[in-house]
């Protein structure tokens, strides 16, 4: 019942956003397949800079283990901020990258 | 070229993003991780580590959770002794030295709790196991652990010469849970999955 509410409650701010996006702000519906396309870019990036995070994250870990013998669990990058600071990196990274194709 | 690519990346990843937190998927992959088995009597149950203590030096909810499951099965008479694990370190006091105090106010005999304190990896945690049960004569083993851990720990623990069963003894399928909870599941369900590539490479199982 609750991931059903969650959906409804979604859909009903999307389609409030679309209604006033058009009516009042006078955005183009034809435009919204490039701007899902655009956050699906956004999200990738997130994901790569959360891969290499990851990556380094455990390179560290097992260096510190291998070379400077000190015990340091895979567990310090169970984090949910992690994810979310991937996404904060993949925001800016891609508004600079915009900026520049703006230029 | 590499837009394409990345966005056909984040595509993927928001649709499974949308099928972990509202579908079934994340338990029905739980389910097909875990073992079954039979829950019967053995010579042992052990508790193995998991999330250790707080600041102040309580044991955490997930810490707690697995410690009142074997205290559980104790009770019930599955096993006459009661093996506790857990991170060695803590300011206040570590996660074994309070498992095993709060097992004993739950009114199991000293004499039947047991600590393996030196252990900081599943992997460490099964050859301690056998060091300390094998020369009682211990072989069946009732293992404690989150259920998407369960096949790694208990390979290790069959490595080690144990006959082993897991905690829960048959899974149950539940379909329910929020989307939190079942990102959480996932979560867990990927960390296993890392792990197991881990310790397959470090040539543990």
């Amino acid at each position: 019942m609750k991931p059903l509410f969650l959906l409804v409650v979604v859909a009903l701010t999307s389609m409030g956003a679309c209604a006033v996006g058009v009516r009042r702000l006078g955005l183009r519906p034809d435009r919204l397949r490039t701007a899902v396309a655009s956050m699906c870019q956004v999200a990738g990036v997130a994901m790569v800079f959360l891969a290499v995070n990851m990556a380094l994250g455990l390179a560290a870990v097992f260096l510190a283990r291998g070379v400077l013998r000190v015990f340091v669990s895979v567990y310090i990058l169970n984090d949910a901020y992690l994810p979310l600071l991937s996404v904060i990196q993949a925001v800016i990274f891609e508004s600079w990258r915009g900026q520049r194709a703006a230029r | 070229m590499a837009e394409r690519a990345l966005r056909a990346v984040g595509a993927v990843g928001i649709g499974l993003l949308l099928a972990v937190g509202f579908t079934p998927l994340p338990n029905v992959v739980s389910y097909w991780m875990a073992p079954s088995r039979a829950l019967g009597p053995a010579g042992a149950i052990v508790v193995l580590g998991r999330g250790g203590v707080t600041d102040r030096g309580e044991l955490n909810g997930a810490s707690l959770l697995g410690l009142m499951e074997g205290v559980d099965l104790y009770r019930r008479g599955l096993a006459p002794l009661l093996l506790v694990s857990g991170s060695p370190f803590g300011a206040h006091g570590t996660e074994v030295e309070r498992r095993a105090d709060v097992s004993r106010e739950c009114g199991i005999p000293g004499q039947a709790v047991l600590t393996l304190s030196s252990a900081r990896t599943t992997h460490d945690e099964a050859l301690g196991a056998r060091g300390i049960l094998g020369p009682l004569g211990v072989r069946r083993v009732i293992l404690v652990t989150d259920g998407q851990a369960m096949a790694r720990a208990m390979a290790l623990f069959e490595r080690a010469g144990f006959d082993v069963i897991p905690s829960y003894g048959t899974p149950v399928l539940e379909w329910g849970g929020t989307p939190e909870a079942r990102l959480g599941v996932m979560k867990r369900v990927v960390i296993e999955a890392v792990a197991r590539l881990y310790y397959r490479l470090a040539g543990y199982l």
